[in-house]
């Protein structure tokens, strides 16, 4: 290959020999990484993983620029790698899944790696392998972009901070009762129409809400609002009866009922509109099916004939499609039709409550929680990160990497203000913040059980084992950070008795296992976290606690209790996880000030009870 | 709801029409990994045309993603692709027509070329060599912007110079009519303009501040303070002043936008949507001069705590203003220029923000007095001089050249949508060492 003698001038034979010799994982063959799939091929890397859960939609295809219109709804992954195989010289291995189904790819799996590439569009899959990299001390190159704005983040277990380290943007959420009761701003109507109407009818499963448990939160006090919220679900269900008995000719009955009578309703409680302005229902008059479906720009804004009639005609198109579909239809920002009937919604209850309606365009980039993507910021981050990689990996001859804070994050702009010199800047690498929750205020290891252990073990004598191993005293917390879910504490024991494959812990748990003591002296265990590996056979008992070093230190004073307890607690959060085009990036490019990262550090609270926090908190997310 | 979904959400519709019917230049002495990649962000964006200029000696380097380029670029846009391929002598070479291109993209050319005619768009020169390189927007004409896309414009509220209706409309709200719930539901926007129609004059927002905590909270609501309508009007005080702003805009408009954009209008523009834009320009200083000072109004309110109601017929009363600016400022265009109705629509948007009176090229500022040090090295290393720098003596460059390239796509959209503020003007870029990175005036 000619390719070959261009890289060893720049690498030197031993390093072009340890290129060969190295295996890249990169997870995500969207954007960013179809760019990076061709850049670390044309760097002659020996093996390149790469792992995507997603099928290719035709508004991929702008930027990710090795898929072919006929290679939609295809996998990303495999299709990836055929389409670049003409070119390759490396050993290119492609997997279909979950990055974070342990299952798939267990802690073990990852080892293999010599340096990780995130080219991810949620935040939860980039916490979840910056997480893994710091488990398994594996260099991880961290990239994202949003429209014109990019960036990369170097980051080298225990030596530069990691992606937790900062704070990052967290999706909106809206308490429960305004989006019920009182919408206030288009996206409220829209969360209504996606989150509650639109699963409720076409993509409820009948478990649904415990609506009898006593302890649930309402978002409200107010009891004849509860009252009021409970009576409309269990009406929702009737509704939702109506669509799979496919009653068409009762879809004015839905109507009605959501824009007439349940407004109604609400007007009747008189003290939210004391300080509001009251809901006016639709006119009855106005529910009537149109005689043809016209094709309407989707850019305007339609008048509230139009968007009823919408509603019914393409509310009869889904009913169309429940049969086939298993009466079970997901809301996507790309199937017209949940589109469309989510825009009609939200639309209607828009004009019922005096919000401005929207645009079918604009509700999809709320309601799909678009992030505008183009083909430039991609190969311009995916080439900033193949260089970074090869310094990372200390492949440059010329350039031995002596300290891993020489390198370097890149943030890119679409700004070219000089005096703000924002085109591309480049800030050192920062140590690991002593507040990070993830890589610095814990202890990590991995640990070893078999699966005789799993069945046999009661978290009783777990839990002992680990307090006499790593000298805790007696008020211990733990938990369990792949459930989310409290498993014991000094005020909670009902679960000692049970064993741990009762409890459901598996290969690829992560527990956490935190101090609660109330010494004199003030001082506290760290906590540690754990990563479970389930290995060994069924007959022989054994559980392996990795050898660390807990060391004690000054408990943080206690500022959470108030913090606890002033955050709102019932909360529904847009979030879509592990779609794509989904997640807020650290996409602000303020960022880079370190200024700003050091305030936004003063934030967090002591890792332990932020985490507590998280369980405790009542979150609804209602994809 | 297609291919370009994502895009267009970033330069509307309008720009993406711009884009798909832009006429590309590129010339390079070779095939190289820079143009290869350029071409294809170009094309991936929804560009379809390209006239391609290769040296008649020039060769491919031994690095490259694509074997034949019409074949691997046709299937990245579903529009025909219309690629000519010219082998000429580069060093003689003068670029005919160049007035039909949107742009002219010379790659790792050491000197720039001629081109026929007074006329030439914008051309972006760009090199990249081991881990460092170059981007440099070279213009002919001032680039003149439609939207500069910025996200936070400051509203026109005019609370300072309001117009009749607006007069109006704030003087049929009694407020010492008011009891403490109806006066936290008034838009922030109401109390400011109260405030400042006080007998105490402000004239400043730290001024307009201390008069509101006077009159509005030790006076007229004592109970006002936890009001988040109150906390804004405190916060956005400075909102209250706009005349002091446009002022400056008309100033910037008459002393140096206007004369320049006559001394070029001379000769013509090369870039039909300069054009336009320089016409608007023109119109917008007339409407000035006929309407006290002030620009067409754009609608845009910023949220504000209050009851959907009353902010709703606030922000009728801006809308009727807007709707009647437009049309004002329709009428005074001259009837020998057609300019289209969205980019009209687009421009009155945008009067308000700064960028439109910066043209780029010729009102921000002098070149500087001298260029990086680095680009001065790249420079000898186009002429084909050996630099002693380890960063430059190698030849595989493909992920710089990624990244150069995405840069120069970037700045081309920039161009071609007139959205987004371009380079001004050079972008010198050093992986290994960020010391040497630098953005200059050429
Ligand atoms: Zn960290």
């Amino acid at each position: 290959m000619p390719r070959e003698t261009n890289i060893v001038k720049i690498l030197g034979q031993k390093n072009y020999e340890k290129i060969r010799n190295t295996k890249c994982l990169l997870v995500g063959a969207g954007g960013i990484g179809s760019e990076l799939l061709k850049d670390l091929i044309l760097m002659d890397f020996g093996e390149i993983h790469i792992v995507d859960l997603d099928t290719i939609d035709l508004s991929n295809l702008n930027r990710q620029f090795l898929f072919r219109q006929r290679d939609i709804k295809k996998p990303k992954s495999t299709t990836a790698v055929n389409a670049v195989k003409h070119f390759s010289n490396s050993k290119i291995v492609p997997y279909q899944g979950n990055i974070m189904d342990s299952t798939q790819f267990p802690l073990h799996w990852f080892e293999q790696f010599d340096i990780i590439f995130n080219a991810l569009d949620n935040l939860a899959a980039r916490r979840y392998v910056n997480k893994i990299s710091q488990f398994i001390l594996t260099p991880l190159l961290e990239s994202g972009t949003a429209g014109f704005d990019g960036y990369i983040q170097p980051i080298i277990p225990g030596k530069t901070e990691c992606f937790d380290c900062t704070k990052k943007e967290t999706p909106k959420t809206f308490p429960v009762c305004t989006i019920r009761s009182t919408p206030s701003q288009p996206i409220h109507c829209i969360v209504w129409a996606k989150n509650f109407l639109f699963s409720q009818l076409f993509a409820a499963e009948n478990t649904g809400d415990n609506m009898d448990d006593p302890n649930k939160d309402w978002g409200t006090t107010d009891p004849e609002e509860i009252k009021r919220i409970k009576q409309e679900t269990n009406e929702l269900q009737e509704l939702q009866n109506i669509i799979t008995a496919k009653q068409k000719e009762r879809i004015p009955a839905i109507l009605k009922k959501l824009f007439i009578q349940d407004i109604e309703k609400l007007l009747l409680l008189g003290n939210l509109w004391k300080t509001r302005d009251k809901p006016v229902p639709i006119n009855a008059l106005d529910i009537v099916k149109s005689p043809e479906d016209e094709k309407l720009d989707l850019n305007n804004i339609w008048p509230i004939q139009q968007q009823i009639q919408n509603f019914i005609n393409v509310t009869e198109k889904l009913i169309d499609r429940m049969p086939k579909e298993n009466n079970f239809i997901e809301f996507d920002k790309d199937d017209e039709d949940t589109l469309e009937f989510v825009a009609a919604a939200s639309n209607i209850r828009s004009q019922i409550f005096n919000i401005p309606m929207k645009s079918v365009f604009d509700i999809k980039q709320i309601a799909g929680n678009i992030i505008p993507a183009i083909a430039t910021t991609n190969a311009l981050v995916a080439g900033l990160s193949s260089i970074t990689s090869l310094r990372i990996l200390n492949l440059l001859k010329y350039a031995p990497l002596k300290d891993a804070k020489d390198l370097n994050m890149a943030f890119t702009a679409k700004s070219s203000n000089m005096s703000q010199n924002r085109y591309l800047s480049n800030p050192k690498l920062a140590p690991p913040n002593c507040k990070c929750p993830v890589c610095a205020a814990v202890v990590r290891g991995v640990l070893h059980v078999s699966k005789k252990s799993l069945e046999t073990f009661t978290l009783q004598k777990f839990v002992e084992c680990l307090q006499s191993q790593y000298e805790y005293e007696e008020d211990i917390s733990l938990l369990d950070m792949t459930g989310q879910r409290l498993l014991v504490d000094f005020d909670f024991d009902d679960l000692l008795q049970k064993t741990l494959s009762e409890l459901k812990l598996h290969d690829g748990s992560v527990i956490l296992l935190s101090d609660d003591s109330d010494r004199d002296d003030g001082m506290l265990k760290k906590p540690a976290e754990f990563y479970i590996v389930v290995s060994g056979s069924l007959n022989e008992e054994k559980m392996e606690l990795p050898k660390l070093n807990i060391p004690l230190l000054p408990a943080p004073p206690s500022t959470t209790d108030t913090e606890e307890t002033s955050e709102n607690v019932d909360t529904v959060a847009t979030t879509e996880g592990g779609q794509e085009d989904v997640i807020t990036i650290l996409d602000d490019t303020d960022t880079t000030s370190s200024k700003k990262r050091h305030f936004s550090d003063d934030d967090e609270g002591p890792p332990t009870k932020a985490v507590k926090q998280a369980i405790d908190d009542d979150i609804i997310e209602l994809n | 709801m297609d291919r370009y979904d994502r895009q267009v959400r970033l330069w509307g519709n309008a720009g993406q029409d711009l884009v798909r019917r832009s006429h590309l230049c590129v010339v390079s002495r070779g095939e190289t990994p820079l143009l290869q990649e350029i071409l294809k962000n170009y094309v991936l964006l929804g560009g379809s045309r390209i006239t391609l200029y290769l040296d008649a000696e020039g060769g491919r380097s031994n690095h490259l993603l694509y074997g034949d380029l019409r074949e691997a670029l046709a299937p990245l846009n579903p529009e025909p692709l219309e690629l000519t391929t010219h082998r000429v002598n580069l060093n003689s070479f003068v670029i005919p027509n160049s007035e039909r291109y949107s742009a002219i993209v010379q790659v790792g050319l050491p000197v720039g070329l001629r081109h026929e005619g007074d006329l030439s768009p914008p051309v972006i020169h760009c090199f990249a060599r081991g881990l460092c390189g170059y981007v440099h927007l070279q213009l002919s004409e001032p680039h003149l912007l439609l939207d500069p896309r910025n996200e936070y414009t400051i509203p026109s509220l005019r609370l300072d110079n309001p117009w009749g209706e607006l007069s109006q409309y704030m003087d049929s709200i009694h407020v010492e009519q008011m009891d403490d719930v109806q006066l936290s539901q008034l838009p922030f926007a109401v109390l400011l303009y109260k405030t400042l129609n006080t007998r105490r004059a402000a004239t400043t927002a730290a001024q307009l501040k201390t008069v509101l905590a006077e009159t509005y909270l030790h006076g007229l609501n004592p109970r006002a303070q936890s009001d988040l309508n109150y906390a804004e009007a405190v916060r956005f005080a400075h909102l209250a002043f706009t005349k002091n702003r446009q002022d400056g805009l008309l100033n910037r408009l008459t002393r140096d936008v206007c004369p320049l954009l006559e001394q070029e209008n001379k000769l013509g523009f090369q870039d039909t949507m300069n054009q336009y834009i320089a016409t608007l320009l023109s119109t917008l200083k007339r409407y000035a001069d006929m309407h006290n000072g002030h620009f067409p109004l754009d609608a845009t309110l910023p949220d504000m705590e209050s009851t959907t109601h009353n902010y709703n017929a606030l922000k009728r009363v801006y809308e009727a203003k807007a709707a009647k600016d437009l049309a004002d400022f329709k009428k005074l265009i001259p009837g020998d220029i057609e300019i289209p109705e969205h980019v009209i629509d687009e421009f009155c948007r945008n009067t308000k923000t700064t960028e439109l009176f910066e043209p780029l090229g010729v009102c921000r500022g002098p070149p500087d007095s001298s260029a990086p040090p680095l680009l001065d090295a790249l420079k000898r290393c186009q002429e084909g001089k050996t630099v002693d720098l380890p960063q430059l003596n190698v030849t595989f460059s493909y992920p710089t050249e990624t990244y150069i390239a995405g840069l120069v796509t970037q700045e081309l959209v920039k161009l071609i949508t007139h959205q987004f503020v371009p380079i001004d003007n050079c972008f010198v870029y050093d992986a290994l060492d960020p010391q040497n990175m630098a953005t200059c005036r050429l």
